[in-house]
């Protein structure tokens, strides 16, 4: 029973991350996009992002 | 538990004089000495019927006389017949045994390219009652039958006749039998229809244990048989758990794909510039107040079997670039097809704060019968857009370990039919 429900946290951990990144948009800019600030060519926000701005 | 013997008897063999066990209870009808070969009537004070020559013991890891359990029921080994099957050059051998109970009368065991199954008669009839020669060649789809309440599917057919014959039987076995018999495989069980030319009988066919059996029957680790291939009986059990996974892991996948559904639609339309001519530049102010989530930027054009490139700019609050993208948009039609789009979207991580987008066709071409050039575009701008390929790749990984339980499964049961003789052709 332990096992079940470790599983099914496990899952639902999953699937709530991927929510939360989602929502988040985070890797969810458009490759099209180039930033033009200074030191950060190519749209190279990392992780997350914080934006361009 | 080891059974209790049988109430055993003996008696000398009225041909050869051998000394005779008699294990098989009261409906024994043949008994073939295992020494002289010959057979005798255990109805009528053992007289001679017939002497069978030239037969030639099969391998069997069991013996007369063993006894062990098969699901719990404790069973003798009392007779051996082996049988060929001959058909296009090939030869099928298996080795059949009858084994006898106090409690749950006559059975068999039978060895087939080192699987052990168990068959007993029944008196249930499936529905159709047989499937004839004409019917297994003529039928386009698998013959099938039912029996208790389970759908049968055909599996093969053949005539097979005795090689070799020993010990106690309850019928009277001959090495001139021809038997035919169609044999249907539902979920765990075999059904045989079997044809003598004198009568029809049905055998339900199930697999247990192997390990368990052959230790019930004390049979010795040099003599155990070395299976080949999978048993067409032999299902995948699974435990509980592997289930309860499998399950879970395609629940989890619906529910990552409904969660995905939902988010993909996210966002809020907070500027929209309105048709403009394509000839001017489009100047969009708007504010992003949401925090989290992408900002959106989408462009379409009435672009008719062309397609149109577009240059965007993005500034800040103080004019200053923010960043640039192009994008391009095309669309085909013709009397019963359609493709490309005339929008496309751009998404782009912005923090709060004021922004304006600029956007202006730079080019465009057509390139297609009846075509037309974009002659006006509008921009639209969306925030707390999502990303929902998190979720699509959530439930691609818990669909795939699903798929593989149930592919698992499928490749399991592609293998067990693989012995079929039946083909779609």
């Amino acid at each position: 029973m332990v096992v079940r429900v470790v599983l099914v946290v496990l899952v639902l951990g999953l699937i709530g991350a991927a929510t939360v990144m989602s929502i988040a948009g985070v890797w969810g800019d458009s490759s099209a996009v180039i930033s033009t600030r200074n030191g950060s060519p190519g749209g190279g926000y990392g992780i997350g992002g914080r934006g361009v701005k | 538990m080891k059974a209790p013997q049988d109430q055993t008897h003996a008696f000398n063999c009225t041909q050869c004089g051998a000394g005779l066990d008699i294990l098989g209870g009261g409906r024994v009808k043949t008994h073939v000495c295992p020494y002289c070969r010959s057979e005798l009537d255990a109805q009528d004070n053992y007289k001679i019927i017939r002497q069978f020559r030239d037969m030639k013991r099969p391998e069997t890891p069991f013996d007369l006389g063993m006894t062990g359990q098969v699901w719990g029921v404790d069973f003798t080994i009392i007779g051996t017949m082996a049988w060929a099957e001959y058909y296009g050059g090939k030869r099928w051998d298996w080795v059949d045994h009858q084994v006898y109970s106090h409690t749950h009368g006559y059975g068999w065991l039978s060895v087939e390219n080192g699987h052990v199954s168990y068959s007993r008669k029944t008196r249930d009839v499936p529905s159709p009652t047989y499937i004839s020669e004409s019917v297994i060649e003529n039928s386009e789809a698998r013959p099938s039958v039912r029996f208790q309440n389970e759908t049968f599917r055909y599996y093969g057919s053949g005539k097979a006749s005795p090689t070799f014959i020993e010990g106690e039987f309850n019928f009277r076995p001959s090495m001139d039998d021809k038997l035919r018999y169609v044999d249907l495989m539902g979920g765990d069980r075999m059904l045989s229809i079997i044809d003598s030319g004198k009568e029809r009988e049905y055998e339900v066919t199930e697999l247990p244990d192997q390990p368990s059996l052959l230790d019930s029957f004390g049979v010795s680790k040099d003599r155990r048989p070395r299976a080949r291939g999978v048993h067409p009986l032999d299902a995948i059990d699974r435990s509980p758990l592997q289930l309860f996974i499998r399950n879970l892991a395609l629940a989890g996948a619906a529910l990552a794909v409904i969660v995905g559904i939902g988010v993909a639609f996210k966002g809020d339309e907070i500027a929209e510039s309105g048709r403009t001519g394509t000839n001017s530049e489009i100047r969009l102010p708007f504010a992003v107040t949401n925090e989290t989530g992408l900002t959106q930027i989408t462009i379409s054009a009435n672009a008719n079997n062309s397609w149109a490139w577009f240059e965007a700019e993005l500034t800040d609050a103080d004019d200053e670039p923010v960043a640039a993208f192009e994008r391009g948009v095309e669309y085909y039609t013709g009397s019963d097809w359609k493709e490309g789009s005339r929008r496309v979207s751009t998404q782009v991580k912005l923090l709060p704060g004021s922004y304006t987008v600029y956007v202006s066709m730079v080019e465009a071409k057509v390139d297609w019968p009846n075509g037309r050039l974009a002659s006006n575009m509008e921009a639209r701008v969306r925030q707390g857009v999502a990303n929902p390929d998190w979720l699509w790749g959530a439930a691609a990984i818990l669909g795939l370990i699903g798929f593989v339980f149930m592919g698992q499964r499928y490749l399991r049961s592609a293998r067990r039919w693989s012995g079929s003789d039946w083909s779609d052709d």
